[in-house]
């Protein structure tokens, strides 16, 4: 019955914990950490002269038939690293243009016996396990830029740009790869072909999406090969996807 | 091919041109030199009260103080299609342009030095919320509980008693205010006591070139409110409840588009002539504009103007910005100029960082914000009274402090009166690139007052690998927490490199008594000194000196 001792007891703990938590672990608790940021946002405001890198790359679509030969589909990929330059007109306009390097890259897919390489080899047909074709420009663009997020607009915000874009070509190559009789991996490559036309030039229409990331679309108006050889060409239309890569 | 482009690459390139060709661009044209202004007259610009108040502190008329060249100004406008405001102190003229070629004639003007683009988005004020405006209907306005301990909270941090405000009001100190608008100042109840005394000396709506400022924009209203408000009970909502003012609308709403520059600067030069001793700012330019390594003090010209303004006798003070918690993050300008007060933004509740208040510092290496208040305030609304955030609040309640200061001291003037008010800073001489100096101290300005401050923290470097802090006894908590005006204390532990630079900056709460430890890995390479401030004092350990036990 008599349970006042222990009622002590657990007062005298409750009161010693009062006191201990406080000047123990629960004393302080840390409420603000900042490391003091020194780095130079290059992002943000539209500046009237700006310039930074871009890579783009282009896919574009399947072309299946081409006078002559019998393909399962010809895909081409293509991929440019660019110097760009921007020059501000007003908040919502702004020019760019830019000079870089660009491939465009054939990838092929044979129908057996497949006629193509009658052309290259002129050795009659032969069957390649895998065949693609290469070219090389040094490339200039040039755009009107529509920004439409007055915040930002030098590599980063969201915008609207049309241009052109024309290339010089400068290499071509084309390569085949086999597996031999003996197991063995044959690649090889050819160089200098005449196949190719000269120019490349282009349209595109691309849209900045509140970062670095860019898509679009593009239209390549010059033909991939010269027409007297009658090649299959790769598709007109390209879906591009460009990475702004600072300033 | 030929068809395409006929059909939609020359007519969208043909469209685009034309919109391109009408699109008005706006600049400031630099001007090299002033003819006539060393015969130009303080008449000319100031009533004679007032240049025989500005004389009295030792101002002297100037050549950035003489008009525009008239001339100048004439040949400028048979160019542009319009003119902007001119600026004496920048000796600058703002124009509209529509073409390059227009640009290249007035670049080719003998006397002028330059043309600067100007910003043609607002300047964004400093809260964080909109409301709807509304009529008054003073019958409704019902303040709750909250509010109240709200109100006592805003000006508590600033030591606000009876017996520290030793009747400090800001009486006879003239308050130049820019915003966007001071919607129902003139019938609100809160500015009554003002109405009354004829405190308003004069307003000016930049935007549309009258007088009428009362007609749109609820942020002025705000705003005046935190420095001179008063609640229907007649309770101070801000520290300067006597004070004078010169109201100016620079900004349109943010519905709008096209807001200049060129209006804050006229607004301030302005408030010069007018005799205004502070501007309270409360907008700043970020990334509309400008990068953070602008934020310099001297690349925008509003920052420019602002620390002119400090050279002529008044001090600006702007708030820090809302952009804590964004990627810009950094303070807004004009709150980088050198002679600019910045105020940061405290949580009323919690007594440090409100976290969309902008940190520092300043580019490369500068102390900003200078100083903080609380950046969740309680004030007047074009309806009623309200409860907002943003350090457009912390902005005109230490503009209501420095009017405080002001009139207890009246040889304090622009830069000098930036420096005592940052000495008043409730952990000064400790500071952090969040707080500045911390909220400046009413003590500090009362005649007389008592500068004891608490006995120093217990530091023992003696370890190997850490530092402790010890906080020794209740009694200390207690007494560091009535310093803090509020129930819980805060240990403010910086580490900063060879050049001062800080590193890192932590806030601790402390509870009750115990010991902080700094393990070695919390330190930042580089560091080369230690600050701690607890309950007022500060304490510093070198790092090149401090037994570590090696």
């Amino acid at each position: 019955m008599n349970m006042k001792p222990r009622y002590i007891y657990l007062a005298a703990i409750a009161l010693i914990s009062a006191f201990l938590l406080p000047a123990g672990a629960a004393a302080q608790t840390e409420k603000m950490n900042v490391d003091a940021d020194t780095s130079i946002k290059k992002i943000g405001p539209n500046r009237a002269h700006f310039v930074w890198m871009m890579t783009d790359f282009q896919f574009y679509g399947s072309s299946v038939s081409a006078p002559g030969y019998q393909l399962r589909g010809v895909g081409a990929f293509g991929a440019q690293a660019l110097l760009m330059y921007k020059r501000k007109l007003s908040n919502v306009f702004s020019l760019v243009g830019g000079v870089g390097i660009s491939s465009l890259t054939l990838y092929i897919s044979n129908n057996k016996p497949s006629q193509l390489d009658t052309l290259f080899w002129n050795k009659g047909v032969v069957n390649h396990d895998k065949e693609r074709m290469a070219t090389n420009y040094a490339t200039g663009t040039a755009g009107l830029r529509i920004n439409m997020d007055p915040k930002r607009g030098d590599v980063q915000g969201t915008y609207l740009e049309f241009g052109g874009s024309g290339g010089l070509l400068i290499a071509t190559r084309y390569y085949t790869k086999d597996k031999g009789a003996d197991g063995r991996v044959i690649k090889t490559t050819m160089r200098k072909l005449p196949y190719y036309e000269p120019y490349t030039y282009s349209a595109y229409a691309r849209l900045g999406l509140k970062g670095t990331v860019v898509v679009g679309v593009a239209y390549r108006f010059s033909d991939y090969f010269k027409s007297k050889y009658q090649l299959p060409e790769p598709g007109k239309f390209a879906v591009t996807l460009s990475l702004n890569l600072g300033g | 091919m030929n068809r395409i482009l006929l059909r939609w690459a020359l007519p969208t390139f043909l469209l685009l041109h034309a919109a391109i060709a009408g699109a008005q661009q706006k600049d400031w044209v630099l001007l090299k030199d002033k003819p006539n202004g060393s015969c130009a007259m303080p008449g000319q610009i100031f009533s004679p009260e007032i240049w025989q108040q500005k004389q009295a502190h030792g101002r002297v008329f100037e050549v950035t103080d003489a008009p525009v060249e008239q001339q100048y100004i004439a040949a400028i406008a048979e160019i542009a299609d319009s003119l902007g405001y001119a600026s004496r102190w920048m000796n600058a003229q703002a124009v509209w342009t529509h073409s390059p070629e227009q640009r290249a004639k007035l670049r080719a003007l003998p006397f002028v030095a330059g043309i600067l683009p100007m910003s043609s988005e607002p300047m964004r004020p400093a809260s964080l919320r909109a409301e709807a405006e509304g009529k008054i209907d003073t019958a409704k306005i019902k303040l709750t509980a909250q509010d109240l301990k709200l109100l006592e909270r805003q000006k508590a941090f600033f030591g606000d008693t009876a017996a520290q405000r030793h009747e400090l009001t800001g009486k006879g100190v003239r308050i130049a205010v820019l915003d966007i608008g001071f919607k129902n100042v003139n019938i609100h109840p809160a500015f009554a006591h003002i109405r009354a005394r004829g405190g308003i000396i004069k307003t000016y709506d930049f935007v549309r070139r009258r007088e009428d400022v009362y007609y749109t924009g609820f942020h002025g209203t705000n705003v005046l409110s935190c420095i001179a408000g008063k609640t229907p009970d007649g309770k101070d909502i801000g520290l300067a409840p006597d004070a004078e003012f010169l109201l100016a609308k620079t900004e349109r709403l943010l519905t709008e588009l096209k807001s200049e520059e060129d209006n804050w600067i006229a607004a301030v030069e302005w408030a010069e002539q007018n005799g205004a001793q502070l501007v309270s700012s409360s907008l700043g330019y970020t990334k509309q504009r400008y990068f953070t390594e602008d934020m310099d003090g001297h690349t925008s010209m509003i920052a420019r103007a602002a620390n002119m303004a400090a050279r002529k006798g008044m001090l600006v003070i702007n708030s820090a910005g809302n952009d804590g918690t964004n990627d810009w993050r950094v303070i807004c300008t004009p709150a980088d100029g050198d002679s600019v007060l910045a105020v940061g933004g405290i949580n009323p509740y919690t007594g440090y960082h409100s976290d969309f208040s902008s940190y520092g510092p300043g580019y490369p290496n500068k102390l900003k914000p200078n100083v903080c208040a609380v950046g969740t305030a309680f004030m007047a609304s074009p309806k009623a009274y309200t409860k907002s955030d943003g350090t457009s609040y912390s902005c005109p309640l230490v503009t209501g402090y420095a009017a405080c200061m002001i009139q207890a001291r009246p040889d304090l003037r622009g830069a000098l009166l930036l420096k005592e008010v940052e000495k008043a800073g409730h952990i000064y001489p400790y500071f952090d690139y969040a707080h500045g100096y911390g909220v400046p101290q009413l003590a500090a300005i009362v005649p007389n007052h008592d500068t004891a401050r608490l006995s120093a923290l217990s530091i023992d470097t003696s370890g190997t690998e850490s530092i402790f802090i010890r906080v020794d006894s209740a009694e200390y908590v207690r007494a560091a927490a009535q310093f803090n005006n509020r129930g819980k204390t805060l240990l403010y532990v910086h580490q900063a490199d060879a050049n001062n630079f800080l590193l890192n900056y932590k806030v601790y709460e402390f509870t009750g008594p115990g010991t902080l430890e700094i393990p070695e890995d919390e330190i930042k390479p580089g560091t080369r000194r230690l600050r701690f401030s607890y309950g007022g004092i500060m304490r510093e350990i070198s790092l090149n000196e401090a037994p570590r036990g090696e």
